[in-house]
């Protein structure tokens, strides 16, 4: 299963020049957390809603501080096609909640804890359909493929 | 939960609220007054309510805060925990004991406690299975419950 299942798409982002005040208000209105910065199309940085708190407000920086002074730089990334267990691991080894998604170098989707969080419960849910289906067959028989399990 | 959990006063400012943060590496802090808890401030709120707005790190927490808090207490089941966070739209739960914030509770420790049921309930060997115990059987064979099909 691979990330392109569990990802948000088209993603906000902002430019390297874009001030900490834009950033914020872009990450309000996407209701995102971390915003991939981009520049000619590529993904030079992350910056994260707790970034402009603890790299920028902490220390006195103003907001109209530039995006690039405050972001992470050269970012992990994944692609639609990594399987989700890669950006499971990825998110773990370097800690972070969110992975900008790219194809060939250019952003088409982030994704975040949640979004996977979301989608492996989708999966946990798909599952428990098939234990109500059984529940729900008529005496509880078994189907006609095979032994139902127990 | 996280305990003790991190406090600012009510006079405290934006700014030392985020070095609070950054200092003791969480995501939200407590403002009380004289021990009563009067609101929870997040890295997000002050980056959507201060960073986004230009307000500078002057700002006064009590105007970035959320309130009233929505809590739950020390000695509360779990089960109204879980109840909190399926109604309202929040991550964290502080824990009163005695009316006084003793804890934070978040999104994250109850994920960790359903996973761990989830892995209770794949263990082959069940705790009813070890109330059990081996039975000796009739012919003075030991035979060990649970070991049906999965």
């Amino acid at each position: 299963m691979e990330i392109k299942y569990a990802m948000s798409s088209p993603p906000a982002s902002v430019p390297p020049e874009a001030t900490l005040e834009e950033a914020a208000r872009r990450m309000a209105d996407a209701k995102a957390g971390a915003l991939p910065v981009v520049q000619d199309g590529r993904v030079i940085g992350v910056l994260t809603d707790r970034d402009l708190v603890v790299r920028a407000m902490a220390h006195g920086l103003s907001s109209r501080t530039r995006a690039e002074e405050v972001m992470s730089t050269d970012p992990v990334t994944v692609t639609a096609d990594t399987p989700v267990t890669a950006a499971l691991h990825a998110m773990r080894s370097i800690n972070v909640r969110h992975l900008p998604v790219v194809d060939d170098g250019r952003l088409v989707g982030m994704v975040s804890f949640d979004d996977l969080f979301t989608y492996l419960s989708a999966q946990l849910g798909a599952l428990a359909d098939i234990v109500h289906a059984v529940r729900r067959a008529p005496g509880g028989s078994p189907r006609p493929h095979g032994d139902a399990p127990r | 939960m996280t305990t003790p959990p991190v406090t600012v006063g009510m006079r405290a400012t934006a700014q030392e609220a985020a070095r609070r943060m950054e200092e003791q590496a969480v995501g939200c802090v407590l403002v009380t007054e004289e021990g009563t808890l009067r609101g929870i401030v997040t890295d997000r709120d002050i980056a959507v309510r201060a960073v986004a707005r230009a307000a500078g790190g002057e700002a006064p927490v009590a105007g970035l805060m959320s309130a009233p808090v929505i809590t739950v207490g020390a000695s509360d089941d779990l089960e109204r925990a879980y109840h909190l966070f399926r109604r309202h739209d929040i991550r964290r739960l502080p824990v009163l004991d005695g009316g006084r914030p003793v804890g934070i509770l978040a999104i994250d420790d109850l994920f960790c406690d359903a996973l761990q049921r989830l892995a209770d309930l794949l263990t082959p060997l069940s705790w009813s299975a070890l109330r059990e115990q081996a039975r000796p059987a009739a012919d003075g064979r030991v035979h060990r419950p649970g070991h049906g099909s999965r």
